[in-house]
């Protein structure tokens, strides 16, 4: 990105200066100044609880802060709320979706904006516009189209196109690129430039650094609430100087092949097949870590839910030589557990505490004749929090507060304590900062190490080639290609599969 | 009687109109439309077939039972049913006046004979038969002034009555005159007041204990309806009360209304508080509409005037000290049957 | 499988913090016991242990439903049906308990035995949250609707068999025992007791055992309930009946206590059990809650009756008022959360 070079004279469209947010015990955001030209893809990085969400609730108005001030070209902005917030021509993209199911893609997009006249809604020239921009970041979807027909990535899209034709300055985006499948993000990134182009100013929030890179034209990174550093990124030297600045240490690591995969086949899935699955047949080895990688819809997490009892599925699936497949409940009793792909809202109790959270998958090991034991509950936790280094002060913290990054741990947390030897992880990393990805590989490898097997299924390439022994390409449902991962792996190959460029017979 | 369970809103009950409208037109006698409020209920089972009955004998008329059926909605459109039935009259019970005054009016207009029962329909302006509940109730509240008086002249007397304290029939016939009763005996009694008792025997009950905990002096208790007294005595035997000593009041008297079968047992026993009772006689209820209705046919009473006339019948004080045992037994026995 | 220690982080000892539940539980005790005092000031005679002990006593059947009503609701389900159950078991106990013969129909019954008369209107009651589970689990409708039309049923069953009425005659003398029966030498009787111990068992089930865990995981979400293995269907079914055999319970020992199948008896108890959970801060979503707060709530709506009614209210202020402490106890509850969790 060499754009910003051709940008006229830069102004500030939004500045910050001093910003402090306390809680009870935590500064949060401590004394950030830094500010944003205006017509730039400005990015923010930053570790879990490196104070980068609570500077946007700030920015948004969902949290005033304990000092310090903002403005927007040049004046006082100080929101008291989201709605102040976009008045001000701020407009926000959260890493959760907030689409209203019930509604068509059109009400979705027009929601909170509709103009009425006498009681009436009217239509404006505001659902011509909306509708376009849709069409511009993607044709495929209809306007009149309920959401919850949508797949996750298609919903999110119709997230961006809200905040883009709000009419806003500013657009923050927070991970918008977590749902989404490379190609989706590529179109993504057109309509960033774009918007960039016509003046609007985009804070882009991503774990991705890759994207950062690609997209970006000033970076601030900020590091346990302190701001560390704000930088044109042509003059930041590489992926390594931007994760120094975070947590100064290197995180990217590359696959290298392991040694103690047994030949023994763990699970055997023949045939499968369902609405989406077509014919899905593969084995798992103990020890082994598989990728199952694919666009949004080839299939991932149908294969994930098959092996698991969630969905029906037609065809066998053997696991340690017995039938499963048939509940959830059985699969755990069996020895497999699933990381859903949607924490949050499959994977977490929310509003409970992380102590509550975990043992919720081994009844056995919690119930002495039905009475709860409480020790091994409370053990379990502070043990869990030690071991994969959960960021809280108290394992009576609801999970909700957690950042991304820990709660997946959590869910991770969940799974260990239910003892399985096969554990299915559906997009285990999405939406979690670079460093608790890091330990999140190195559980898993370490899991593997010790003789559990363990089937990703990751729309990330990175992700798969860097950990996976072994990948099953899908395309539409079916499972087109496998490959061993190694040193000499050919990446446009995979990426040509996935797509749809080579549709033939397992290799 | 009708406070049984009127005010209570029931659904789902499964019959129907019990008696078709479709019996043959008597010779020369007038067709009468008889209106029940639910048919269900021992009191308007033999109200009903006493009408049936008095009407053929007295003066050769046929009489359709209609079934309100507990609800307010088929008591009104049962109104409609007696234009469409060719009737001569109908003497109504109807719960929501407002709603059925277009009905009546019409009715009118055909010329049917309208009369009302229990409640007047005000704004028609038709004659309404009533029973003589606030005889009773005065002098219900007398009797047990004075019995209180006499049993315990230090203690000055403090009545409540339970029930419906919104509902005008219900104050108007109970409520007021039992105050009244009892003033007449003791101008000094502390009246405090009517509570709403409408949820029923437990919320009977509840107010008792509350009450009597909170004021202990209360010694004077009128419980409106039979359904309700279950619940007021034993409110009081919970909190140790509700007793009579060898025929002389302790800590309070009860009365009631609507007398039956399980009340007849406690009045006339001498070691219980409840010891007079409202009884409401179908017989006469019934032979008391069909005269009223046939008075106005017979023009004897105007169809209509500007505030509705009200006529009185006959019922009963169920007394401990002024009915014989004997007399209260054949009493019932003469209503209900055996 | 240590990735990394927690260096300099220590964390603190959550044993000893209050939970949310335990906060808000304390909260609806603290706002009873400042109500009770609060009218005591106003009522004369209020303030006396007899009135204390009838707060209780006078509500033993409306917090045994919220017992049921309260674990339901923690699972993210309602459970209307309540009123309309113990209508019904009442009513069934009694005409299965009338003799044969009577002079008529409302006098007449099935003659069986009282022990068996009463087993088989609790029958009746669990059919009732046996139908409850079946709609809301197996055909997943929803639990409001499902259980108002389940209401109506039991009710309607109840005003068939009553012909709208009550039956009160012809019943064997054992009928009374139950409801009027006198414990351990003093005035207390059995329902009050049947609710004590109840309230006990129910506190055990959900601080102390995996079936009250179970319900918390479920009401707070439901699908990851279902992807951590519980197997949620049978879970709801065990709560449906659990409620329904409550119900079923009070229905009985109400109709023993006034020796009467009354067609009307419990109507808008299902309220008043749905209205004491939600005073006690019990969470209407579901997952969060606990029976000691249902219980509180209870006494607040039992302190503003028994208030309004030594006053002598006349029944429109008396709504009005309740109206004014359900609104002000729940705006409390949410607003100390907020505060508390902000």
């Amino acid at each position: 990105m060499t754009d910003h070079n051709q940008s006229p004279v830069p102004s500030h469209v939004l500045a910050v200066n001093g910003l402090t947010k306390d809680y009870p015990g935590v500064r949060a955001v401590d004394n950030v100044s830094f500010s944003i030209q205006s017509g730039t893809v400005h990015c923010l990085v930053g570790e879990n609880g490196a104070g980068k969400s609570t500077l946007v609730k700030m920015l948004t108005g969902a949290l005033q802060p304990t000092s310090g001030s903002m403005s927007v070209n040049g004046s006082q902005y100080l929101p008291g709320n989201p709605q102040d917030a976009r008045d001000g021509g701020i407009a926000t993209l959260f890493q959760e979706l907030h689409v209203v199911d019930e509604l068509t893609v059109l009400e979705n997009l027009t929601l909170g904006m509709e103009r009425s006249r006498f009681g009436f809604l009217i239509k404006s020239k505001l659902e011509d516009r909306v509708v376009q921009t849709l069409y511009a970041i993607e044709p495929s979807i209809n306007p009149s189209a309920r959401v919850s027909t949508l797949s996750v990535a298609q919903k999110q899209i119709v997230e961006i196109a809200r905040a883009a034709s709000s009419g806003a300055s500013v657009i923050i985006m927070d991970e918008p690129t977590a749902a989404l499948s490379e190609r989706e993000v590529e179109r993504l990134f057109a309509v960033i430039r774009r918007l960039r182009d016509s003046a609007v100013t985009v804070v882009y929030i991503s774990h991705k650094l890759e994207e950062i890179f690609q997209l970006g034209d000033a970076v601030t990174v900020l590091r346990d609430g302190k701001h560390i550093a704000t930088k044109q990124l042509s003059d930041v030297a590489g992926r390594s100087e931007l994760i120094e600045m975070m947590i100064g240490r290197s995180v990217f690591q590359d696959y290298s092949p392991r040694t103690n995969i047994s030949d023994e086949k763990v699970l055997r899935a023949e045939g499968l097949t369902n609405s989406v699955l077509r014919d899905v047949s593969f084995h798992i080895n103990r020890g082994e870590i598989v990728g199952f990688y694919g666009l949004v819809g080839a299939g991932k997490t149908e294969i994930a839910r098959a092996l698991f009892g969630a969905d029906k599925v037609a065809g066998s699936i053997e696991f340690k030589g017995r039938p499963v497949g048939r509940s959830p409940k059985q699969a755990i009793a069996a020895g497999i557990a699933l990381v859903p792909e949607e924490r949050r809202t499959q994977g977490l109790f929310t509003n409970l505490s992380i102590r509550e959270n975990i043992p919720v998958m081994n009844l056995r090991r919690l119930s002495n004749n039905g009475v709860f034991r409480a020790s091994v509950e409370h053990d379990a936790a502070v043990d869990y929090v030690n071991r994969l280094n959960i960021a809280t002060e108290s394992i009576d913290k609801h999970t909700e507060k957690l950042s991304g990054g820990n709660q997946q741990k959590v869910v991770f947390a969940k799974c260990l304590f239910a003892d399985a030897d096969l554990l299915l992880l559906d997009e285990p990393t999405r939406g979690v900062d670079v460093g608790a990805k890091t330990e999140i590989y190195d559980i898993i490898r370490n899991l593997a190490d010790d003789g559990n097997s363990v089937a990703i299924f990751s729309s990330e390439l990175e992700e798969v080639l860097g950990i996976c022994d072994r990948i099953f390409l899908l395309y539409s449902g079916s499972l087109e290609a496998e490959v061993i991962n190694g040193t000499n792996v050919d990446a446009p190959h995979i990426l040509n599969v996935v797509t749809g460029g080579h549709v033939g017979g397992v290799q | 009687m009708v406070i049984r369970k009127n005010l209570i809103a029931a659904g789902l009950v499964v019959s129907s109109l019990v008696a078709a409208a479709s019996g043959a037109v008597a010779a020369d006698g007038k067709r009468i439309a008889f209106f029940v409020s639910d048919l269900s209920n021992v009191f308007h089972q033999s109200q009903a077939a006493e009408a049936q009955r008095y009407a053929k004998e007295k003066y050769g008329a046929e009489v359709v039972v209609f079934d309100g059926q507990a609800d307010s909605a088929v008591m009104t459109q049962n109104v409609d049913q007696v234009v469409a039935g060719a009737f001569d009259a109908a003497t109504l019970h109807i719960w929501d006046a407002e709603a059925a005054t277009p009905g009546v009016k019409e009715a009118l207009g055909e010329g049917i004979v309208m009369t009302s029962f229990f409640s007047p329909i005000t704004d028609t302006g038709i004659p309404t038969a009533r029973s003589d509940e606030a005889g009773v109730s005065f002098e219900m509240g007398k009797q047990m002034a004075k019995a209180w008086k006499e049993a315990h002249p230090d203690k000055p007397i403090v009545m409540v009555q339970l029930g419906w304290p919104n509902h005008t029939e219900v104050n108007s016939g109970r409520t007021a005159p039992f105050a009244k009763g009892v003033l007449s005996v003791d101008p000094a009694a502390e009246n405090l007041g009517a509570l709403d008792s409408s949820a029923g025997q437990e919320a009977a009950k509840q107010i008792i204990v509350d009450l009597l905990t909170q004021r202990p002096e209360v010694n004077l208790i009128y419980s409106e309806a039979s359904n309700l007294t279950v619940g007021t005595m034993a409110g009081l035997s919970q909190l140790g009360r509700g007793k009579f000593k060898d025929g002389k009041p302790v800590t309070e008297i009860v009365a009631s209304v609507d007398f039956d079968t399980v009340e007849f047992s406690q009045i006339y026993d001498p070691n219980s508080s409840l010891k007079v009772s409202m009884g409401l006689p179908p017989v006469e209820t019934a032979q008391g509409r069909i005269d009223l209705v046939m008075d106005v046919v017979k023009g004897k009473i105007p169809s209509s005037s500007k505030t509705a006339e009200e006529f009185f019948y006959k019922a009963y004080t169920i007394s401990y000290w002024t009915m014989p045992e004997s007399d209260a037994k054949t009493w019932l026995e003469a209503q209900f049957g055996k | 499988m240590t990735v990394s220690a927690n260096i300099g982080r220590t964390l603190s000892d959550d044993r000893r913090k209050m939970s949310d539940e335990s906060f808000i539980t304390l909260l609806v005790a603290s706002v009873a016991v400042g109500l009770f005092l609060f009218a005591s000031l106003l009522v004369p005679n209020f303030f006396q242990l007899l009135n204390m002990l009838n707060l209780v006593t006078n509500n033993w059947a409306v917090i045994s439903l919220g017992i049921g009503v309260s674990f339901l609701l923690v699972s993210g389900n309602f459970d209307l049906s309540v009123g309309g159950i113990v209508a019904l078991s009442g009513v069934l106990s009694v005409w299965f308990a009338q003799a044969i013969g009577g002079s008529n129909a409302l006098s007449t019954g099935l003659g069986l035995p009282y022990w068996l008369a009463i087993t088989c209107a609790l029958g009746g009651a669990l059919a009732i949250g046996a139908l409850n589970a079946l709609f809301v689990v197996k055909f997943r409708i929803p639990s409001i609707i499902v259980t108002l039309g389940t209401m109506m049923l039991a009710r309607g069953v109840a005003q068939v068999v009553t012909q709208g009425s009550q039956r009160n005659t012809n019943l064997p003398d054992q009928f009374g025992v139950l409801g009027n029966m006198t414990m351990f030498d003093t005035s207390v009787k059995l329902p009050v007791v049947f609710m004590l111990v109840l309230l006990l068992i129910a506190i055990f089930i959900e601080r102390k055992t995996v079936f009250g865990r179970l319900t918390y995981w479920i009401g707070a979400n439901p699908i990851a309930a279902s992807l951590s293995g519980i197997d949620k269907e049978r879970h709801i079914t065990y709560l449906y009946l659990f409620s329904s055999l409550i119900a079923g319970i009070v229905g009985i020992l109400l109709a023993s206590e006034f020796k009467s199948g009354y067609s009307n008896r419990g109507t808008l108890m299902e309220f008043d059990a749905l209205v004491i959970a939600l005073l006690g801060g019990v969470a209407i979503a579901g997952g969060f809650g606990s029976v000691v707060g249902m219980f509180f709530g209870a006494i607040i709506l039992a302190i503003v009756t028994s208030a309004a009614t030594g006053m002598v209210l006349s029944p429109d202020w008396q709504f009005i008022l309740k109206a004014i402490a359900v609104f002000l106890a729940i705006v409390t509850q949410t607003w100390a959360l907020a505060r508390r969790n902000r």
